[in-house]
């Protein structure tokens, strides 16, 4: 994460004068009997990159159709740079691109026809728009493939594509619903290093994903949304900060266990009962978060007792920063445990 | 305006780009127009015994001259019956041989009330056509001039019912294929971007299958034998109304329908029952009040009229079918308009 750019985003945030570019306020959306969004509020400011993170049905594409004026909310409003989505939609949709989750370019035309077709749709002049279409297809690494039909791209430059038709209106926000999902790691890697130059260049981003690696990496602020709630956000610090714990430990075991029986014997270590603990069977490996009000070497002595007493051999114990995963899966399993200290939300 | 433009240019290089499916929708044009044209019209060289080994009636030579039938001549009558059951011929006329009787039996097989129509009226149209040469008392003749034959007649319906069926096609191909593909989002993302849509790809449309309309008449004309007739422009006119009309019907039926199998599925039912129902096929001076009814409820009766005035010269009120058309026009859009704005997100 850029560091001066967190700096500058966090005075904006600060500066109760700066406006938000995204605004949303209590939004809510019923499908039938079906609450999929629920109150959500928030705000995303200039140049920040906000990254919602949830489950699968959490809300978070209903959040984004919303916002992008395809899907009209049951109740609540939001604002985009200042424009009211419901009153002033046309004239909000000129202010930001879509990046959906489903990879949505013409197949049978070519990558730059596509890109002269959004170019013509937007009203860009001839003359601004060949030489915007160029420079993107070279960012992206497609110039030696502009004449060809995108049918015949790999998904990955079809989603690098996708960006540039996205952003090549140059909007002001950027809404990014799963852009990486499919993707291989250098694909993603690719992707990533647009975002961060967009970002660079003031581009407001509202980004949805899965990947927990890819908020930690790229986002200013992180929203985790639950149920169709927003549950919390922040900076990771504060996120750690707002779930009372400081450190993250890992003990990796030794030979095959059995969880049942594992979880049996770590109800008998009072280091761990404080903090709940989280068996990963694909790792072989007992994490659980430390509290704050414990001190480490505390912890160190009465986990390495218990694992003497339980005769449990293991290879690997380390502590660390609790990571984004650490704090999501925290959230996402057990709210009611969580004392989540109130912190500033967008809602008014 | 720039918006509608780009969308128009874009499906213009779309439909290019699929010549596939440009010949196929040109194909099943010729298709209908020759096959059901033909069949419409009825049969020819219908394979006909005759039992007159005295040769006591003419009726070799009428019926061979009509063109409607093949005669074969029989000197044995269990032979000519022999032939009748298994099929060799459709009917056998036995011409009693005994000089006092004046009697012509016509027998078929029986089975095929369908044929046995066919039969009945291509001698009834024999007889009337030689009433002078036969002495009959039966005469057949017309209130006003007919310039056009069967098969003129049969086609400015088919026309009409092709105007449906191509409109259809096409418009799921431009809507509903980008509903599925989701490059729509696109499109209605763009500010304004949803109005744009609605009026480029129903202009798209309705030209688009309105050059292959028009290409598979003009290739099937002279093959088929059928007339086109002088008045091309309002040929033309006609044909870009009810491909508009269809569009945006076919626009409205596929935003309740919404997925490419129940819209195809609908449209093609539909289609036949219409193609009965609107006078393409039976006048619907034929058809029962309830039926005549019915056809008048639906816009392919009106473009049948318009395209039957155009064609062959037949009276129409083509204020009346240019109304109607536009009506059911404004009815489809309304209907797309409304759906399209509340479920933007869904398709």
């Amino acid at each position: 994460m850029s560091h001066v750019n967190s700096i500058t985003v966090a005075e904006r945030i600060a500066d109760n004068r700066v406006e938000p570019t995204i605004k949303a306020l209590a939004l809510t959306k019923l499908f039938g009997e079906r609450l999929s969004v629920d109150q959500l509020s928030f705000q995303v400011f200039p140049g920040e990159l906000y990254a919602l993170l949830g489950d699968n049905g959490a809300g978070k594409t209903t959040t984004i159709n919303m916002l992008t004026t395809l899907l009209g909310p049951t109740s609540g409003r939001f604002t985009i740079c200042g424009y009211d989505g419901l009153r002033q939609a046309e004239k909000a949709k000129s202010m930001f691109g879509v990046v959906s989750q489903d990879v949505a370019i013409y197949q049978e035309l070519t990558a730059y026809e596509n890109l002269n077709f959004i170019a013509d749709l937007y009203g860009l002049p001839r003359r601004k728009a060949a030489p915007r279409i160029n420079l993107l297809l070279d960012t992206a690494g497609l110039a030696d493939r502009a004449n060809d039909k995108v049918g015949d791209f790999s998904m990955g430059m079809q989603r690098k594509l996708s960006i540039a038709v996205a952003i090549l209106p140059e909007p002001r926000v950027l809404f990014m619903d799963e852009p990486t999902v499919g993707l291989d790691p250098a694909s993603r890697l690719q992707i990533w290093s647009t975002l961060k130059e967009l970002r660079g260049q003031g581009v407001t981003i509202l980004l949805t994903t899965h990947y927990l690696e890819e908020a930690e990496l790229l986002a200013d602020r992180i929203g985790i949304i639950r149920q169709g709630r927003l549950v919390i956000e922040g900076t990771i610090d504060e996120l750690r900060h707002r779930i009372e714990s400081i450190r993250g430990v890992s003990i990796t075991l030794k030979g095959p266990v059995d969880p049942d029986d594992l979880q049996r014997r770590v109800a008998r270590c009072t280091a761990v009962v404080n903090a709940r603990s989280h068996f990963d069977p694909l790792r072989n490996t007992l994490s659980f978060m430390q509290p704050k009000d414990l001190p480490l070497t505390h912890l160190l002595d009465t986990t390495l007792q218990w694992l003497k007493q339980e005769k449990i051999p293991f290879s690997r114990f380390t502590t660390s920063e609790p990571s984004l995963e650490d704090i999501f899966l925290t959230i996402v399993e057990r709210e009611d445990d969580i004392q989540i200290s109130p912190g500033r939300n967008g809602a008014e | 305006m720039h918006q509608i433009l780009a969308i128009i240019k874009k499906d213009i290089l779309q439909w290019m780009r699929r010549p596939l499916y440009f010949i196929s929708s040109t194909l099943l044009a010729i298709l209908i127009i020759t096959c059901v044209g033909n069949t419409l019209t009825g049969s020819n060289s219908i394979s006909f015994g005759l039992y007159d080994p005295e040769k006591l009636s003419q009726l070799a030579r009428y019926l061979g001259e009509s063109h409607r039938f093949q005669v074969h001549t029989y000197g044995d009558l269990n032979t000519a019956k022999k032939d009748l059951s298994d099929h060799k011929i459709v009917a056998l006329a036995n011409v009693s041989q005994d000089p006092l009787e004046d009697q012509v039996q016509i027998v078929t097989d029986g089975r095929n009330p369908m044929i046995d129509q066919q039969i009945s009226a291509g001698i009834l149209n024999v007889l009337t056509k030689k009433d002078k040469e036969l002495n009959l008392p039966l005469q057949s003749v017309t209130l006003f001039p007919v310039t056009f034959s069967l098969r003129d007649y049969i086609t400015p319906g088919l026309a009409a019912y092709l105007c449906y069926v191509l409109a259809s096609m096409n418009l799921g191909f431009s809507w509903i294929y980008e509903w599925m593909e989701k490059t729509y989002r696109q499109i209605i993302l763009a500010p304004n971007g949803l109005r744009a849509a609605i009026i480029a790809k129903t202009f798209t449309v309705t030209v688009e299958a309105s050059i292959v309309l028009w290409l598979s008449l003009c290739l099937t004309a002279p093959v088929a034998g059928f007339t086109l007739g002088n008045n091309l422009l309002g040929l033309a006119g006609f044909t870009l109304l009810s491909m508009f009309c269809y569009t945006c019907v076919g626009l409205g039926a596929a935003c309740l329908l919404k997925t490419i199998r129940i819209y195809t599925m609908t449209v093609s039912i539909l289609g036949v029952a219409l193609m009965f129902m609107s006078g393409v096929v039976i006048p619907t001076d034929a058809m029962p009040l309830w039926e005549q009814a019915g056809a008048k409820a639906f816009p392919m009766y009106y473009s049948a009229d318009a395209f039957k005035g155009v064609m062959l010269g037949t009276p129409a009120d083509y204020a009346h079918d240019a109304l109607l058309l536009v009506c059911w026009a404004c009815l489809g859009l309304a209907t797309a308009t409304i759906l399209l704005t509340k479920r933007k997100a869904t398709l």
